[in-house]
């Protein structure tokens, strides 16, 4: 394509150092301000995808057990009235009841082929709570009135302490999640108002709730059908899903209502939220430093365009339109803030990758790609600097005559 | 067609005005005629100059270009002016250095494009054979292809002249074009510009230094 004449004219008079040193600049600011913008998403993810613990902002709670309760004079389930209060504080976003199991359940498994069919056997306490509250959601997480099959939901607790602790020291094979979740096995109940045969398998393992449990229909039908008691059970744990950084208020909360909670989550709690924080103040120094290097873009600019003053007005007194040049100046600077949003994705996407690897050396995972809501935001961050700039470039060629 | 000064002052010569100049009175330039101003350094025929290319606004007075109050022109209207109505020789010639002499010439030609929207160029603007044809005319076509910042003052001041015809104009307007120029080239070169104006039938607007260069069927127009 045949060079303009305007090109030729306006380029004769600018330092190509200069204009480099200027995209270098602000390539680094804009690097920063989404590149930060990048990590907080993938933080935001690993937080909130419940498999990885850091930050977890669900709390199991219950209520501290005293001696008294042991004489039964006291009591250690929420009334309704306690679970209402939970529900009403501005700092937690939903409460759900645990329901726990009013009947006898035992489990047990045949041993085909061991001494004389041998049989393992062991009491069970189950619980349910809502499917909403649950960090793993099996397929197969339902049970229907009538069906044989209740899946089951251990804690990741239990199978580590069998591969980790009982299993190394009775000589026992290590199993994997996938080889228990194969393995049936029956399920006996019995209450006040019969008895009655299921089957039980396991369909998954939370790392969020510490206990056995089974869908809300089967612990609700068992009760009624079972139970030993007419009334509606009270709960003895309930969970509480916590609004973004109000752990610390809950945990008040908690302490002046004697009630209890993880208190390790709690710390991965606020772990998160002060990871959190940190990541806000590197968010705000990479817009502190892209606000200068665009200050210093801006100032190229104008100086670029002083420097071709005489060119300009040459120009602009053989009846060169004033709209003409700002539109070549505006073409020139989108062509330079698109090398700018390119070279700046793609930089963010090679660092990316690489940072990944290390982060899954410490066993989490962050999401492959980059975010889009980085990638509109960088793209608006460019136009809007595209637009700055345009609006300086125009006042400025206006000025002159 | 005119040109109407009414009451202009302009503010570098307020307190230098005397009473028999063009200045603080009413007076008209016409379409085709030929207005010479002599007058030494310091009266204002820059200033002049400055006002009728729309460079300088600051006088008093009103200033009315071909019926519109200068006052109210928008920036793309003093474009249009300077391309397509009054064409204006600068004293300091305001040639691009860098380009050429041809390249300085056919400027004037993009420029016309972008006024006439990608329809019909203008008939004023000239080929490259004209343009050669009135370089030899004037005795600078074998500077045609040389960067401008080679040449003499005398021979910008000739491709000044020829950029400043390469158009279509109601008005040519040069600032004392001719300083650098022995009095048998300025002929030549006054002769080429009466030839292009009276066929544009445009009006003639030169300033000069004394009347050395007093011209012939000019009218004397004082400052």
């Amino acid at each position: 394509m045949k060079r303009s004449i305007l090109s030729t004219i306006l380029y004769r008079t600018q330092k190509p150092s200069q204009l480099l040193g200027a995209i270098i600049g602000s390539l680094l600011g804009f690097f920063l301000v989404i590149a930060a913008a990048q990590l907080f998403a993938d933080f935001k993810t690993m937080v909130t995808s419940s498999e990885q613990a850091i930050g977890s902002q669900f709390l199991v709670v219950n209520k501290q057990v005293s001696v008294l309760n042991s004489f039964k004079l006291g009591k250690s389930t929420f009334t309704q009235n306690e679970v209402t209060q939970l529900k009403s504080l501005p700092s937690i976003k939903r409460v759900g009841e645990f329901t726990a199991n009013q009947f006898e359940a035992v489990a047990s498994m045949s041993m085909p082929g061991g001494q004389s069919n041998a049989v393992m056997r062991t009491e069970l306490f189950l619980e349910s709570v809502g499917d909403d509250f649950l960090d793993v959601k099996p397929d197969d997480w339902k049970w229907n009135d009538g069906d044989e099959m209740i899946p089951m939901i251990l804690p990741t607790d239990f199978i580590n302490l069998y591969n980790f602790n009982f299993a190394p020291g009775r000589g026992l094979p290590q199993l994997s999640k996938a080889t228990i979740q194969m393995a049936v096995f029956d399920i006996d109940i019995r209450g006040a108002k019969g008895a009655a045969h299921f089957q039980g398998r396991i369909a998954g393992f939370s790392n969020r709730i510490t206990s056995v449990l089974v869908p809300k229909s089967f612990m609700d039908y068992a009760n009624s059908h079972y139970g030993n008691v007419q009334s509606t059970p009270e709960s003895y744990r309930i969970i509480v899903e916590a609004k973004q950084n109000e752990l610390p208020a809950i945990q008040k909360h908690f302490e002046s209502e004697g009630y209890e909670t993880n208190q390790e989550l709690l710390k991965n709690g606020k772990f998160g939220s002060l990871l959190q924080a940190i990541l806000g103040i590197v968010a705000v120094l990479g817009i502190l430093v892209m606000f200068v290097s665009v200050s210093a873009f801006l100032l190229y600019v104008q100086l670029a365009i002083t420097r071709s003053k005489y060119e300009t007005e040459t120009l602009l007194r053989q009846g060169y339109p004033h709209s003409n040049i700002i539109s070549w100046y505006g073409k020139q600077l989108a062509f330079i803030m698109l090398i700018i949003g390119i070279s700046t994705t793609t930089l963010l996407f090679f660092v990316k990758s690489y940072t990944n690897q290390y982060i899954e050396t410490f066993g989490f995972e962050a999401p492959k790609n980059l975010n889009d809501f980085v990638l509109l935001g960088g793209l608006g961050l460019v136009s809007l600097l595209w637009l700055v700039q345009y609006i300086a470039v125009r006042k400025q060629i206006y000025k002159l005559a | 067609m005119t040109i109407d000064f009414q009451k202009i002052i302009p503010n570098p010569l307020k307190e230098f005005i005397t009473h028999d100049s063009i200045w603080n009175t009413d007076f008209s330039f016409k379409s085709g005629e030929m207005y010479q101003i002599i007058a030494p350094s310091g009266k204002g025929k820059s200033t002049l100059v400055g006002l009728l290319a729309g460079t300088r606004g600051d006088f008093l007075g009103r200033l009315i270009l071909e019926g519109q109050l200068s006052t109210e022109f928008s920036p793309m209207k003093w474009s249009q002016w300077r391309a397509l109505t009054c064409s204006v020789v600068f004293q300091d010639l305001q040639l691009f250095q860098n380009l050429t002499a041809l390249q300085n010439l056919t400027l004037t030609s993009e420029i016309n494009q972008i006024h006439s929207k990608n329809q019909t160029p203008s008939t004023h603007i000239q080929s490259v054979e004209t343009l050669t044809e009135w370089a030899t005319f004037l005795g600078v076509e074998a500077k045609l292809n040389q960067p401008v910042a080679l040449l003499s003052f005398g021979q910008m001041q000739r491709i000044a002249i020829l950029r400043a015809l390469n158009r279509p104009f109601n008005w040519i307007v040069l600032d004392e074009p001719f300083s650098h120029l022995d009095q048998t080239n300025a002929n030549i070169a006054l002769n080429l510009i009466q030839k292009v104006a009276t066929q544009q039938n445009a009006g003639i607007i030169i300033t000069a230094l004394d009347d050395r260069y007093a011209l012939p069927g000019f009218q004397n127009v004082t400052i």
